[in-house]
């Protein structure tokens, strides 16, 4: 199992031609406490790089764009009622779709754990 | 100088702080060619001189109590309670701001959360925002809506829907794609339903209903609402809230948005302004309401408390996003008519609507007694109805002096309904006013 | 004190009756609207008058206003409401005058409308005003219309709108309502707009720029003229968020600077009161050649009767019913008259004063974000006491033990934890110098006590009230059970 990450703070764990996808746990921090969660429907296409869902705060709604391009499988129905699990567990409970891979050259686009951190760090300075 | 409070010594101490001798110095960075200052505007007046002025100005209009009236068309004289004003004008409800800091304005966040708990009682909605500028702009928002819940861009609009909501409509959709479709009425002065049958399809976005209608009469709702149920459309309802205390209520109707003007709750006439608008739907669309709303949550120590929520949907967050670009609203006035449905009481409400009803029908059975006057539409009518006399411009301006405003000409508004008036009454006419109207009428 | 909500208040039986005899019930009713029309239930309270005063005066006790308290709210302009002026709108020839009265009723409140017109024309160099709009958002809606029909009706329809990054978030949401795409340029880091970028991306397809001046930052734009001179030259318009005119009055006039559309928040700069959030006016101005754009009708004179002119060649329509916050415009007029050319001047410099002074007295404390002279507002970063452990928030909630209603926060969005201060010339010295010694000691108490920080303020009605409970389960409504 692989774990892949955006610069724009999504991550995407890769099994098979599945990727589960959701936000960082820097994103998360970032956002504060989540009180919102807009995800897609299942069986829209996701594109890369364009918005799929809206992650809201009190005080703030951030885009979440599409990593890879593909058709959603499933959504996380448990945020609609507690979405401060993407608070309290980003990378697990909190994830937001799954979606079927279309094109698995799109994956090379995508940031490998070390390059993440050291992106974050940059983006910190 | 008039509210300024700094003297000149504190004047030129502050600005021997900042290292200048003269205040024109403080406009020192910018360019010279903007400086342009200087308006030809006249000197400043005492404040005696300042009333006495706008007095005088005051004196050349005439207010309505000076004349037997029976306008309204949106507008409505009914009696305000001396409560309410002396609780309004409290500088605690009219100097704030925002409540965007809850814990300093905890007064007017729970005026606003009563306010709104009022609105979805009357209407029997989920949800109601804490007020929009007017019934005209809260029509437009609300059909703003439809076109964001269902992604369609046909609009249909009943034509007896007051004609400046429509006007407002047209403008406040003038930037977005979409076609705006009117729906006629028929010989009675309801919905023309057949016309409707033809017009609503598979792209209509919403129908707009105003009920009772323009002309004061009451739509068959039910029937309106299975319409556009059928063709998965959204039905918006505008209406004048006093008759939603007798009326059923919209949400049992199939309305998914009810919104209108607010001013019979307690507003004053004001030459139209200000009043608020209102605006309320289902629990589903409540991400997609324009303008604050208020909640109830918790303070730190786990007493209740209130604060603006949902603040994601609105322009200071999402920006080009939100779901309006609407900031200000008409706070002051929703606060008031929480007050005024306080200080009314469920039976003080309803009287007021049952005695405007009744007077407007008195005042329909005496007209219809004259024989001298043309009653073209039906009975089931609120407040206000239409009726037709020739010539109208004449016979109203007769009356008026003899201090009776008839009504309004409605051919400004209707080019086909020549020499029609609409007269409402509230609950402030008596039957000898009403009498006197009449008599005057027949024997000018 | 009992605080409850009114509808738990209710006892069943009790009313005021303002109505001593209805003499009508449903049942006559029935005869003209049948029952399948008329509700069954209203489940409203039953309350005496002295209830009702006692609970909503209790509750005016819980709120700060600017009467009782110092609201240094940058952008919002909260200066001190002259009573004057609420007792000139409380007239009755104002209040109770209906809008469909023949106008030869309403001369007073026609001269008044057209008279305010022509001096604001005065302060603004604009050619034509129009009240209609209820609030800045309002008459920003209509003002884009106006030139998207006047772009429109030269066959030249573009699809920009230019807005800087440090813009009130009305100007985008209203752009894109009126469907244009937003453009964003990114200010300077002195905090100004970008010339050099700004002319990149101008270009034909390009409506209009929407611009505050001074900005949000409380910078003039310097190169204002430049700016406009990019934007005519492609024959797009400046429109004027007026929010921030306050400390212009008087000295700059709009057109002066370029502006082909403004409007001006008279709940602002000209003294009416917020009222919680509304009712407020955004008074449209336009220049000469889009004068037949306006919303409908405008006062106009003729032999000296004033009437209701509906006939303007290429209105837009209108923006609301009848003919705005008429009140409204009582109160500002009184204030323009009481004031005169010489005292809106004092206003803009006196209101400049007061914000440089605060400047001034506390940069060496917290970081202002500009190192240009600020203008009425002055924004400062809290960052370095968010390294310190103390949000911006924090910092804000702790002002109210002091008394103070908390600035404007997080705003504008291009500044880290930015506080923005607009003190407004209505307030004193001594009032401003309670202020700055606050915030010092604010800072100090962020040095030695920032734990307390979590937990203010202490003197509220309530304490910190927890917002991301009430987004995330919405409570919207009472209702009768849990209520």
């Amino acid at each position: 199992m692989e774990v892949k990450f955006t610069k724009s703070h999504e991550w995407i764990r890769i099994e098979e031609n599945t990727a589960t996808i959701g936000i960082t746990d820097y994103a998360q921090k970032e956002l504060g406490d989540i009180v919102f969660v807009e995800l897609p429907e299942a069986g829209d296409n996701l594109i890369q790089g364009q918005q799929f869902a809206t992650i809201e705060s009190t005080k703030a709604a951030a885009e979440v764009y599409a990593p890879l391009s593909g058709e959603v499988l499933e959504l996380n129905a448990a945020l609609s009622d507690n979405p401060q699990l993407v608070n309290e567990s980003p990378q697990s409970q909190g994830w937001m779709v799954k979606v079927r891979i279309r094109d698995v050259s799109q994956l090379q686009s995508l940031l490998d754990e070390d390059a993440y951190k050291d992106f974050i760090g940059k983006e910190n300075k | 100088m008039p509210y300024i409070l700094n003297t000149s010594a504190q004047i030129k101490e502050m600005l021997n702080e900042l290292g200048l001798s003269s205040l024109d110095e403080l406009y020192g960075h910018l360019p010279q060619e903007v400086r342009t200052g200087n308006p030809d505007i006249a000197s400043g007046l005492s404040e005696a001189e300042v009333k006495s002025y706008i007095e005088s100005l005051a004196k050349q209009n005439s207010s309505i109590e000076n004349f037997n009236s029976f306008l309204g068309a949106g507008i409505y004289d009914h009696y305000i309670p001396s409560a309410l004003n002396h609780i309004l004008y409290r500088t605690e409800f009219y100097t704030p701001y925002t409540p965007y800091q809850p814990e300093c304005s905890q007064g007017v966040l729970q005026a606003i959360y009563e306010y709104q708990t009022f609105i979805c009682l009357l209407t029997g909605m989920d949800v109601s925002n804490a007020s929009l500028y007017d019934g005209a702009s809260s029509l437009s928002e609300a059909v703003l809506m439809a076109l964001r819940i269902t992604k369609r861009n046909k609009v249909i609009v009943s034509e007896t829907t007051h004609p400046e909501y429509r006007k407002t409509v047209r403008t406040y959709l003038s930037g977005v794609d979409c076609s705006i479709n009117e729906v006629g009425f028929c010989p009675d002065g309801l919905i023309d339903f057949d016309f409707l049958k033809k017009e609503i399809d598979e792209d209509t976005a919403c129908i707009v209903v105003q009920s009772p209608n323009f002309f004061g009469l009451i739509e068959d709702l039910e029937e309106i609402g299975r319409f556009a149920k059928a063709k998965g459309a959204v039905f918006v309802l505008t209406a004048n809230p006093m008759s939603l205390s007798i009326l059923k209520q919209p949400a049992d109707l199939g309305v998914d948005i009810v919104c209108g003007d607010g001013q019979p709750f307690g507003g004053g006439m004001n030459f139209g302004g200000p009043t608020f608008g209102f605006l309320a739907t289902k629990e589903k669309y409540t991400r997609q309401i324009p303008g604050r709303i208020a909640g109830k949550t918790k303070d730190a120590d786990g007493a209740f408390a209130f604060c603006l929520t949902l603040q994601t949907r609105e322009q200071h967050i999402r920006r080009q996003r939100a779901t309006s670009n609407i900031c200000s609203n008409q706070s002051l006035n929703a606060v008031g008519a929480a007050i005024y449905l306080s200080l009314m009481g469920k039976d003080g409400l309803q009287n007021v609507a049952l005695r405007s009803t009744a007077m407007a029908h008195y005042l329909y059975s005496k007209l219809k007694q004259t024989h001298k006057v043309k009653l073209p539409f039906g009975e089931r009518f609120f407040n206000e109805f239409v009726w037709q006399i020739e010539p109208s411009a004449g016979i109203l301006a007769k009356l008026k002096q003899n201090k009776i405003i008839a009504g309004l000409a409605l051919d400004n508004f209707y080019p086909n309904l020549k020499n029609h008036i609409l007269s409402a009454c509230t609950e402030k006419k008596s039957k000898d006013d009403i009498d006197k109207f009449v008599e005057n009428l027949i024997n000018p | 004190m009992n605080r409850e909500i009114i509808f738990n208040k209710s006892v069943p039986g009790r009313k005021s009756s303002f109505l001593n005899e209805c003499g009508v019930s449903f049942e006559d009713i029935k005869q003209f609207i049948p029952a399948r029309f008329l509700r069954e239930r209203l489940e409203f309270p039953s309350l005496g008058e002295l209830d009702v005063v006692r609970h909503y005066i209790n509750l005016s006790k819980l709120n700060f206003s600017v009467d009782a308290n110092f609201y240094p709210l940058g952008s919002c302009t909260m200066k001190y409401n002259p009573k004057l002026n609420e007792d000139l709108a409380g007239i009755k020839e104002f209040g109770s005058i209906h809008p469909y009265q023949d106008q030869d009723l309403v001369q007073g409140a026609l001269k008044l409308v057209y008279d305010l017109g022509k001096v604001l024309c005065a302060v603004t160099g604009m050619s034509r005003f129009s009240f209609q709009a209820a609030a800045g958002a309002q008459a920003e809606l209509a003002g884009l219309l106006i030139i998207r029909a006047y772009h429109n009706l030269n066959k030249n329809s573009r699809s920009k709108v230019i807005i800087p990054d440090s813009a009130h978030g009305t100007n985008p949401a209203t752009a894109s309502m009126c469907g244009y795409d937003v453009v964003v340029v990114k200010s300077t880091p002195e905090g100004l707009v970008d010339v050099d970028e700004l002319s990149k991306v101008v270009d034909d397809d390009t409506a209009a720029i929407m611009l505050t001046n001074p900005n949000t930052l409380g910078l003039f734009e310097e190169r204002i003229l430049d700016i406009s001179d990019i934007l005519h030259k492609k024959k797009a318009f400046l429109y004027y968020d007026g929010a921030n005119f306050n400390p212009l009055m008087g000295v700059v006039d709009p057109f002066s600077m370029g502006f082909d559309v403004i409007h001006l928040n008279l709940h602002k700069t000209f003294s009416t009161p917020h009222g919680s959030g509304g009712p407020g006016v955004g008074a449209l101005g336009v220049i000469d050649k889009l004068k037949e754009f306006l919303p409908v009708p405008v006062v106009d004179k003729k032999n000296d009767v004033y009437f209701f002119n509906y006939e303007l060649r290429n209105t837009i329509g209108r923006v609301k019913a009848f003919y705005g916050n008429f009140l409204v415009l009582v109160k500002a007029y009184a204030y323009i008259l009481r004031l005169g050319r010489q005292g809106l001047k004092r206003v803009a410099e006196n209101s400049v004063l007061n914000a440089r002074y605060i400047k001034e007295k506390l940069k060496n404390h917290y970081k202002a974000v500009s190192l240009k002279a600020c203008m009425h507002e002055v924004v400062f970063s809290c960052e370095h006491q968010r390294d310190n452990g103390v949000s911006v928030l924090e910092i804000a909630k702790r002002l109210i033990d002091f008394g103070i209603h908390p600035p404007t926060i997080y705003f504008p969005l291009i500044v880290k934890e930015a506080l923005m201060v607009e003190p407004t010339e209505t307030e004193s010295k001594e009032t401003l110098d309670h202020f700055i010694s606050a915030m010092k000691e604010i800072n100090s108490e962020i040095q030695f006590s920032p734990q307390k920080f979590k937990y203010a303020p202490f003197t509220t009605p309530v304490r910190r009230v927890d917002e991301t409970a009430a987004a995330r389960s919405p409570d919207l409504r009472w209702k009768k059970t849990g209520g």
